[in-house]
């Protein structure tokens, strides 16, 4: 009788345990956000990190950028994903203009997805009655892009039973907004393959 | 009197030469990087941008090595927050030449980072 108690109360103590553990959730620790990534073949955080740096390097040494004697005014148009995968290609250019404005090199006049907000707030000043006259941002005072940034980003992927090779090519374009002319133009490809 | 002159003038010259740091000295491994000899590292300023050229060669089969470069400014402070790390892939006996160009033009000198990944 007493060998029986005994095992209910260690059967016990070993359903309570295997619970607890069950409830704790999974283990979760902070990881470096600049390192290699290599879950699998797909788009990824290095490869964003990887085309955004080399894009604005070679932007920066571009003699459109480099051999202006003010920094520049530059918008952001469109990137085209090409690719088969879903790619925010927002995030990539928005990360090449952050880098771009942190070197001081360039300036950039709001881009098309952001010009609704700007002109809201425009009129929001000018026609709610609502400001002091003379701290108003005046209308007609917007300072045009002299170059737009846009690109394209492409994949071929390739599959067999225990192989996915995938390649990217991304191209980005600097173009003169008044005479339609390419200043600089850059490209960066990217080769990943996943074996079983 | 010219002679102390001479050797001072010497003196300088090879205290100044002694200051500029040598390869192994600007390249920072982590993790298992023997087998990735650093073989060429030279660096200019062009369009007012400091680039630099580090050539590697690999001597193992393994080469999951990741690389960076860290720009130095003024004080030797660096000029932005730490790059990417970037894998490189190279076969045994292979060597490449790898391109940095810093990210502001108040970038000096550098340094190369070599990191192993898994």
């Amino acid at each position: 009788m007493k060998m029986h108690t005994k095992t209910i109360h260690i059967s016990i103590f070993a359903m309570a345990s295997i619970l607890l553990a069950a409830c704790s959730g999974p283990q979760v620790r902070y990881g470096d956000a600049k390192a290699v990534e290599t879950v699998n073949a797909n788009y990824g955080s290095t490869d964003l990190q990887i085309i955004a740096e080399a894009m604005t390097r070679s932007l920066l040494q571009s003699k459109a950028i480099s051999g202006s004697k003010d920094a520049p005014i530059v918008t952001l148009a469109d990137v085209k994903n090409k690719t088969s995968e879903y790619i925010d290609t927002r995030v990539i250019t928005d990360k090449i203009r952050t880098q771009l404005m942190k070197s001081g090199q360039v300036r950039f006049a709001v881009s098309v997805t952001e010009m609704q907000n700007q002109t809201d707030e425009l009129k929001r000043q000018n026609q709610s009655g609502l400001y002091k006259n003379s701290t108003i941002a005046k209308t007609g005072n917007m300072q045009g892009a002299q170059y737009r940034i846009e690109g394209s980003i492409a994949s071929i992927v390739k599959n067999t039973k225990d192989v996915k090779d995938v390649y990217y090519v991304f191209n980005l374009n600097l173009i003169n907004n008044e005479s339609g002319l390419l200043e600089w133009a850059d490209e960066k490809e990217i080769r990943k393959t996943a074996t079983r | 009197m010219k002679k102390y002159l001479l050797i001072l003038l010497a003196a300088i010259t090879l205290v100044a030469c002694s200051s500029t740091p040598s390869m192994k000295e600007m390249t920072v491994r982590m993790g298992d990087t023997d087998s990735i000899q650093i073989t060429d590292m030279r660096s200019l300023t062009r369009n007012g941008v400091l680039t630099a050229q580090v050539t590697i060669q690999n001597d193992s089969k393994s080469n999951l090595v990741a690389y960076r470069f860290k720009w130095i400014g003024k004080n030797g402070m660096a000029v932005t927050d730490e790059e990417a790390w970037k894998p490189v892939t190279i076969g045994k006996g292979q060597s490449t030449v790898i391109m940095g160009i810093a990210p502001t033009p108040d970038a000096t000198d550098f340094r190369f980072e070599l990191n192993q990944y898994k």
